[in-house]
């Protein structure tokens, strides 16, 4: 192919690039709220026990109730925490009865 | 000024968040493209470019700076998704350009005959001609991120090129949209 059409076909498809949808706020207040949450249990100064610890577990529990699946699976995984038997996603949002019992809370 | 890559990289490994703010604002536009157009699925676009963005943040103290901020970055998208992809066993084909789904496109008619005919090439081409001919990247950095030879590369674009070419033609694809005439 001569490279004058080659050049036309990737102006062409470059101009239909530029017109795809964009990542919604939403995604970007997900991402923060994994990284700000990882954050604070890998800090080295993380209260792993008392009311701070209580807190920070809860504040961790509360945040992958409400994840979508996906993102809560990722977080639990890199925080190693026991998933549910086989079949069952373990961490879903809204169960946070299950999260906070991962966490000791309830 | 903007910051050099290693050093917006290191920071981030230091758990700047600013730095991990400033790298999500600088690419997840890109990155969300291109996980769109491989995937085809806005959801699994959305996880992909979160996933991408906290994995980079977990092994930012790794990079090097021996390739490109970019081409690291999009290696990660491009595990994250294939390893989605696996798992959500969704079908690659874009359901949305095809008309099983709500339209995400957002062209003047609803839809766009160019994304239409590449969406119909498979994920491996459609990748290619993303890389290639959107992020401008190499021939060598598409193939460092799809993990495929170079060879590989080529022959994929020049594929995509030769079968566009003969769809748009075939559906009379208007002239000014491959000629560059506004």
């Amino acid at each position: 192919m001569r490279s004058a059409a080659r050049d036309e076909i990737r102006d062409a498809l470059a101009r239909e690039f530029d017109r795809l949808p964009v990542p919604s706020a939403d995604v970007f207040a997900r991402t923060m709220a994994v990284y700000q949450a990882e954050s604070r249990l890998r800090a080295p100064d993380a209260p792993g026990a008392g009311l701070g610890g209580l807190l920070a577990r809860g504040t961790t529990a509360l945040l992958l109730a409400v994840l979508p699946p996906v993102a809560a699976e990722t977080l639990a995984s890199n925080l190693d925490l026991r998933k549910g038997p086989p079949g069952d996603r373990g961490l879903v949002p809204g169960s946070v009865l299950k999260v906070a019992h991962l966490f000791g809370l309830a | 000024m903007s910051i050099p890559d290693r050093e917006l990289v290191r920071r981030i490994a230091a758990g700047d968040q600013a730095s991990f703010a400033a790298l999500y604002r600088d690419y997840s536009v890109r990155l969300y493209r291109y996980a769109l157009v491989r995937s085809g699925s806005k959801d699994l676009a959305d996880d992909a470019l979160q996933e991408t963005m906290l994995a980079a943040w977990r092994s930012a103290g790794g990079f090097r700076g021996e390739s490109s901020l970019a081409t690291w970055l999009f290696g990660i998208c491009h595990n994250v998704l294939s390893h989605l992809l696996r798992r959500s066993r969704e079908a690659v084909a874009s359901g949305y350009v095809l008309g099983t789904e709500t339209d995400p496109w957002p062209g003047e008619d609803g839809r766009l005959d160019l994304l239409e005919a590449l969406c119909r090439l498979d994920e491996g081409h459609r990748t290619a001609v993303f890389l290639v001919y959107y992020q401008e990247f190499s021939v060598a950095e598409a193939a460092a991120v799809m993990g495929v030879p170079e060879g590989t590369v080529k022959s994929r674009l020049f594929t995509a090129r030769g079968w566009l070419r003969r769809q748009l033609q075939r559906e009379e694809y208007p002239a000014n949209a491959i000629s560059g005439e506004r």
